[in-house]
């Protein structure tokens, strides 16, 4: 008989089953092996010092170049904490804390963006939300793409002071603030003006330019006579107009308002060595005879500019005083700039404590003087109490600036009830207060704790922001300082677990050193002229000569031909402040970039394309050519940029000019 | 079925449900990433990392499918859940980082490993609906892995018996070319491909000595070839059960499994602590 | 049962274990009427035949001989002493159940598990039939008691019933038990015997079979008195044909016991349209039709049929216009599935090959779906695990297709494990489909590893499982086979740990069901 075919199992069945186990409990050895793992990795994780180059394959990716020198995960991460701010500023502290953050966003140079309310109202911002570490030796930690700034601006939204519009782009950016205020002083029949302290004539200029090249040239190169595309290139690698400086520019058209004319060798006066003497007549430099000429004068002369110095102080002591005050509180500023700036990392061990207390003693302060305002009624204009102490100071110092002083306050109440004065206005108003109680501080005749007490009031009136409640105010000062104290003792703890101290600050701040020492020189010099008494009545229509004859006639020659002068104090020339204070614009790539489509160009402009984008400087800067004064301001607007910055076509993003920490943070 | 059913998901409905978890996974990632910063320490990029690791936690938790299948009521809701939410967990960790490269050492380590211990589930899911399929569909004999050497040695012992008392060219051929083949367990690799592989050639003997054995004769060769075929799928078994045994441990999915685990804890608690 | 200790009943079991190992002396026993029909030269042989199934046993006052609800193998006569027959089980105060549990009634297989399919249970309630086996002077209420020369119990040996009333040892006695295969033999040789047992039956049990089924419950009595002289009694082997389609339908068949296969001829072999059981009836369709025979009767094992002749059939429906409804709906369908089976033979696939393997008998058979299962095992883990680490299955057995069917108790609707159990320690509830063995623990009915119900299983279901080793260094071993799990709240821990679906369990009793899930 055939074999059957099995299906299933051939033979018979087991009669007794023993069911087989695995042979190895895989789920332990899996386990085991992980929690190996995980307890190796893990002690090099808690473990410091020697074990810290272990912990290496912990990061979640290099750090960039520039810190790669950062042993120590301790330096920048706090445990449980993330990066606080502080840390990053223990190298890149420009000034005091926060510095870098939102208050940095909002310029402090732009007008009507001063306002703090502004400031605080933005979201507050690590350094490490956008500058993100682990990226790799090659990553740049400062480049921040667009992403990062869509995150607040991105979208429309509701903020304290009303509606921010979404800005993405060129499409939706507001209009330029200098625009915008243009508009708004046209609309009441005035034009903003630009304070430049010069006399300048584009029109004379330009004549003379195509007079000099001929007729063929085009308009480009006629602008570029002076400005000359030598500047430092941007991040971007592109340049800028350098400054125009006399020397570079003018002297060649110019030479001979370099001149002075004679001046009675008795108003002259010689600085040798620091101090100054009367007039000794050197034949080299000069030619004496009734009155002394020198014989080569150089832009900024020294010599001149000495004299000129000298008769104001004859002539207009109070001027002479003003820039003497000016120049104090420009030094109590970046003094105090300093010593808030001061980082912390820079300081021995020992220093801190000291530090510390201070802070501790401020917050404490703070907190008693807040306690007591919150008693009083809301002062909105916590001016006027600074006012009141201040008249109190000076009328106990016996200054002479009392009068002043008084018909200050007088305007004030004037203006009793109205909005809190903001702006340059504010500026200005401050600025003349400092003047004061600079002049009762230095005053030789008041009480040494009423010259303290001054220059104590100095300090909180430099604290003010305008429109600010004096609560605000103290409020402010209260969070400034407990970031202080906190910053401080974080130093300390990074210096208990062993991280040492840094060498040496930042750049920045030896600028502020560096001009610093520039103003105590000024000062100096206007000190030791102090000596030469207020002229006579007699003298003066001698002295007003010699002003004429070293300064020139206003507008006609000499240096009053450009410059303007008040007073004999030469106005501080500001012509090459930016315009556009929170723009990074280079000129370079306008002057070479032609319009990719010609036939778009005419579509959306309804113009021929030009030869380049900007085949006149006149096409951004309308009206240049017949500009005859220099307050004027030539500048198109948005409108003009988005020509070519839109979607779609050139870029538009915002890192394109836009930075987050403006170059200058003095 | 056949091998192209058994490769259908057991329960379309669970695909289903997968399938429409994944998309909106990806949907919220691409409208949430869309033109804005993507990190995986904040935001949607941190719950994606959450639920990663909750899933990954939950696919450690595996073996308690034993002993009562609780809570979840069978094992092969454990099974389903645990397939489905481990593919899905590897696209929560995709979507965690943003679908770009990692950085450091540890992004790479922790990719690579869910990525490796993924695919090896994946593999190990492949291989286990295609070789049921294919061992059903190709062979007759069906045997427990741990007795198949002893029940080639009682196919040898039938075969023995029946070839006892024959003489000549039949005896010959069986001593010479069947009995030491059938005597020993050969499971060769071929079979994973094909589990019928090399039948034709290893049968071809038998047939041609059908033709020249006597006709009483005859009825033993093909008695003996059926043995033969036993003893060839027996082979078959054992390769495909083996592979079906061993894939877990080949692949070395629950080791990875357990180291991921451990550089998961390091990960998370980097994140606390930094 | 209640007097006695737990220590006293074991003792009293060994006694009595000890006492089957010891087959009646031929020569006690020769004498006894019961051999009375054999011719005298047969006798001997006979007796020395039989003699290994006949066991002399002794039981005292109070014991408990048969128990209600339980199946018994052997027919009893008393030497003597009396028995009481009791109407009331001794033990009520566990109704619902007995032996098998030595855990609360709550051991029965959760709901929950019941209705995701996972045991595989029929529709329907397990249908054994319990065959009522009180005879009409016990309806009076007074006590019965059997006298010496009485035989009892032989009626659910022979059909496998559960045992219908309690039977207690009034005094002690002394009894004859003649297992199962000593009936029959004694039945084939001895007319008179046969015929004494057939009286019985009639007397006794036919009736009141026949009342259990919906045809005859409201046929009048005389009737019914009628009916039960005029029956035949016939009993077929395996493989008999029955009736062969085609010819001339004269009968009514009911089945007594044993699995009857309803066949066509398709070609050369028949075709399995469906089967029939105790307690199903054939030849309706041919007597209502008046026409042949549509169908072939075949015995698929040993079968007892009770065969009504056409006339009195036909005076049954003529008195009974309800029934003949009935039976007219029933025929109808079963024609129609005749002719589904005759269109697409491949169906009757599945039938013939669950008459072949035997799982027509299943009420819960576990099968496994091989192109799924990756024979990881953890059905058997799970087994195991329910079962303190001891499988009660094992990943091997036939194959149908695709399909597995491994060595796990199918729960057997006429389970024949039971038969033989020495202790009663092998024993199914009255209304569930569990068969259940008590482990060598058990206080009153422990298993003590006969090895019986593991030879009587045709398919090896069940496992000898050593658990320690006797006095003279064999192993002890116990019987043990799958329980449905029925202490577990989940239900079968093999279906429910399969990872991958791939085992099931199915009731072969709808074979409609078992088509459409087989494919």
């Amino acid at each position: 008989m055939a074999r059957k075919k099995t299906w299933g199992t051939p033979g018979g069945r087991l009669q007794h089953y023993v069911f087989p186990r695995p042979w190895f409990p895989r789920l332990v050895l899996g386990l085991v092996l992980g929690v190996a793992v995980a307890g190796f990795l893990l002690l090099l994780q808690l473990g410091g010092g020697w074990l810290s180059p272990l912990r290496e394959p912990l990061m979640p990716g290099s750090l960039a170049d520039k810190h790669s020198t950062i042993a120590n995960c301790e330096a920048c991460h706090a445990t449980a904490r993330g990066v606080p701010n502080f840390r990053c500023q223990r190298c890149h502290d420009e000034s005091g804390p926060g510095r870098m953050t939102q208050t940095a966003h909002v310029g402090r140079h732009v007008p009507k963006q001063t306002d703090v309310r502004g400031v605080e109202s933005t979201e507050s911002l690590d350094c490490v939300t956008c500058h993100v570490e682990h990226r790799g030796r090659q990553a740049t930690l400062s480049v921040v793409s667009d992403t990062e700034c869509a995150e607040c601006h991105g979208a429309a939204r509701e903020t304290a002071e009303g509606p921010r519009p979404r800005i993405s782009g060129f499409d939706d950016h507001p209009e330029f603030g200098v625009i915008l205020a243009d508009r708004k002083a046209r609309a009441s029949g005035s034009r903003i003006q630009q304070v430049t302290g010069l006399f300048y004539s584009h029109a004379v200029h330009l004549k003379a330019a195509r007079k000099k090249l001929g007729n063929g040239v085009p308009e480009v190169r006629l602008c570029q006579e002076c400005h000359k595309l030598e500047g430092p290139a941007g991040t971007s690698g592109h340049r800028d107009f350098a400054a125009v400086t006399f020397d570079g520019d003018c002297v060649s058209c110019h030479r001979e308002e370099l001149k002075v004319e004679s001046a009675p060798a008795i108003d002259l006066v010689l600085q040798e060595k620091g101090a100054v003497d009367p007039f000794t007549c050197d034949a080299k430099v000069f030619s004496c005879g009734d009155a002394v000429v020198k014989n080569s004068v150089a832009h900024r002369d020294p010599w001149v500019l000495l004299n000129l110095r000298k008769l104001r102080r004859e002539l207009y002591p109070a001027a002479h005083a003003r820039e003497y005050a000016d120049l104090l509180a420009r030094a109590a500023r970046l003094r105090r700039r300093l010593f808030l700036a001061q980082p912390l990392a820079v300081l021995a061990a020992s220093e801190l404590k000291p530090r510390k207390d201070a802070f501790a003693d401020d917050l404490q302060k703070i907190d008693a003087r807040i306690q007591a305002r919150t008693a009083v009624t809301q002062d909105r204009t916590g001016g006027r109490a600074r006012l009141e102490e201040v008249a109190g100071a000076a009328s106990l110092a016996q200054s002479s600036a009392l009068e002043a002083l008084r018909s200050q306050m007088e305007a004030l109440q004037a203006v009793e009830g109205s909005a809190p004065t903001s702006g340059a206005e504010f500026e200005e108003r401050r600025d003349e207060l400092l003047r004061l109680l600079d002049a009762v501080a230095t005053s030789q005749d008041a009480d040494p704790r009423r010259r303290a007490q001054a220059a104590y009031l100095r300090l909180r009136v430099l604290s003010l922001a305008p429109g600010e409640p004096a609560l605000e105010a103290l409020r402010r000062a209260r969070r400034q300082r407990e970031q202080d104290l906190l910053r401080v003792e974080d130093e300390m703890g990074l210096r208990r677990s062993g991280v040492s101290a840094l060498g040496n600050p930042g750049k920045g701040l030896r600028d502020v050193e560096a001009t610093l020492a520039g103003i105590q020189v000024r000062l100096r010099e206007l000190k030791a002229l102090e000596v030469f008494p207020e002229a006579r009545p007699a003298d003066r229509v001698r002295k007003e000569a010699a002003v004429r004859a070293l300064a020139g006639e206003d507008d006609v020659s000499g240096c009053a031909k450009c410059h303007e002068i008040k007073d004999g104090t030469l106005a501080p020339v500001t012509a090459s402040r930016r315009v556009l204070t929170l723009a990074d614009f280079r000129h370079e790539p306008h002057l070479i970039a032609r319009p990719p489509d010609p036939s778009l160009w005419r579509r959306l402009t309804g113009r021929a394309a030009p030869a380049s984008a900007a085949s006149s400087c006149a096409s951004c800067h309308p009206g240049v050519e017949k500009s005859a004064v220099s307050t004027e301001l030539h500048l198109e607007p948005i409108s003009s940029c988005r020509e070519c910055h839109r979607s779609r076509a050139q870029r538009q993003d915002c890192e394109l000019c836009h930075r987050y920490h403006p170059p200058s943070l003095l | 079925m056949s091998i192209q059913q058994a490769l259908r998901p057991k329960s379309p409905r669970n695909l289903a449900i997968a399938s429409g978890a994944g998309i909106i996974l990806l949907t919220v990632h691409a409208v949430a990433a869309w033109g804005r910063v993507w990190s995986p320490k904040h935001g949607l990029g941190l719950a994606f990392g959450i639920l990663a690791a909750l899933i990954f936690v939950f696919e450690m938790a595996y073996p308690f499918r034993r002993p009562k299948a609780r809570p979840l009521g069978s094992a092969k809701a454990w099974m389903q859940s645990h397939v489905y939410l481990g593919a899905l967990a590897f696209l929560g960790v995709l979507a965690h980082a943003g679908f770009m490269l990692p950085h450091g050492s540890m992004g790479w380590a922790l990719l690579l490993l869910s990525a490796w211990v993924s695919a090896s589930g994946v593999a190990g899911v492949f291989l286990q609906k295609w070789i049921p399929a294919a061992l059903s569909e190709g062979l007759r004999v069906e045997a427990l892995f741990e007795r198949i050497p002893s029940l080639v040695e009682g196919l040898l012992n039938e075969a023995d018996e029946l070839m006892e008392g024959t003489s000549g060219s039949l005896d010959t051929f069986y001593r010479r070319e069947v009995r030491e083949p059938l005597s020993r367990l050969d499971p060769s690799w071929a079979y994973v491909f094909d589990v019928r592989s090399g039948r034709d050639r290893a049968l071809e003997p038998f047939r041609r000595m059908s033709q020249y054995v006597s006709t009483e004769e005859k009825s033993k060769v093909s008695d003996l070839m059926e043995i033969y075929i036993e003893k060839l799928e027996l082979d078959a078994q054992h390769r495909m059960q083996q592979v079906l045994r061993q894939w877990l441990l080949w692949t070395a999915h629950v080791p990875a499994a357990g180291l991921l685990m451990g550089l998961l804890l390091i990960h998370v608690l980097t994140w606390v602590l930094y | 049962m209640e007097q006695k200790s737990a220590a006293e009943l074991r003792r009293s079991y060994e006694e009595r274990r000890q006492q089957l190992m010891v087959p009646a002396d031929p020569e006690a026993i020769k004498d006894l009427p019961l051999f009375a029909g054999i011719p005298e030269k047969a006798r001997a042989k006979v007796v020395e035949k039989v003699g290994k199934y006949i066991h002399v046993v002794e039981y005292e006052a109070g014991d408990g001989i048969l128990e209600k609800g339980a199946y018994s193998d052997s027919a009893y006569v008393i030497i003597s002493g009396a028995v009481e027959v009791l109407l009331r089980a001794a033990s009520d105060q566990t109704p619902r159940v007995r032996g098998g549990a030595h855990l609360p009634p709550r051991a029965r297989p959760a709901v929950q598990a019941e209705q995701k399919g996972m045991l595989g249970r029929g529709k329907g309630s397990s249908g054994t039939v319990i065959l009522s086996v009180l005879p009409a002077e016990m309806m009076s209420g007074r006590r019965t008691i059997l006298e010496p020369g009485e035989i009892f119990g032989e009626i659910s040996a022979l059909s496998r019933y559960p045992v219908s009333a309690s039977v207690r040892a009034e005094t002690d006695v002394k009894l004859l038990r003649i297992q199962l295969r000593g009936l029959k033999t004694l039945m084939q040789t001895s007319k008179e015997f046969k015929k004494f047992l057939d009286t019985r039956y009639r007397e006794r049990a036919l009736r009141g079979h026949l009342r259990e089924l919906n045809l005859f419950s409201n046929v009048e009595e005389g009737f019914m008195d009628r009916l039960k002289e005029k029956v035949e009694l016939l009993a077929f082997e395996q493989g008999q044909v029955i009736v062969q389609e085609g010819s001339p339908a004269d009968a009514f068949f009911l089945v007594r016991g044993g699995y009857v296969k309803v066949g066509v001829r398709a070609g050369s072999s028949d075709l399995a349209i469906t089967y029939l059981r105790k307690g199903d009836y054939a030849g309706a369709a041919a007597l209502l039709l008046d026409e042949t025979w549509p169908f072939t009767l075949q015995a698929l094992e040993s079968v007892e049929l009770v065969k009504l002749d056409r006339a009195d059939f036909q005076e049954l429906l003529l008195k009974n216009p309800a029934v003949e409804e009935q039976l007219w709906r029933e025929s109808i369908a079963r024609l129609k599935a005749r002719g589904s089976v005759v269109r697409n033979p491949t169906s009757a696939e599945h039938n013939q090959m669950a008459m072949d393997t035997g799982l027509i008998h299943g009420e819960s058979v576990l099968l496994i779906d091989l192109s799924t299962c990756t024979r990881c095992d953890e059905c058997v883990r799970g087994c195991s695990d329910a079962h303190g680490g001891v499988p009660r299955f094992v990943r091997e057995g036939e194959r149908y297709r695709n399909w597995l069917i491994p060595t796990a108790c199918y729960q057997c609707s006429d389970p024949v494990c039971m038969i033989d159990c020495p202790t009663g320690a092998i024993t199914r509830e009255s209304d569930s489909l569990i068969v259940t063995i008590n482990d060598h623990a058990h206080p009153t009915r422990a298993c003590i590893g006969c090895g019986n119900c593991a030879e009587r299983c045709p398919w090896g279901n069940i496992i000898m499982v050593p658990f320690g080793t006797r006095a003279d260094g064999k192993p002890e071993e116990e019987a043990t086979k799958c329980d449905l799990c029925y202490t577990r709240d989940q239900g079968p821990a093999c279906v429910q740990m399969c990872p991958h679906g791939s085992a099931i369990r199915l009731s072969f009793r709808e074979m409609e069901e078992v088509v459409r899930v087989l494919k």
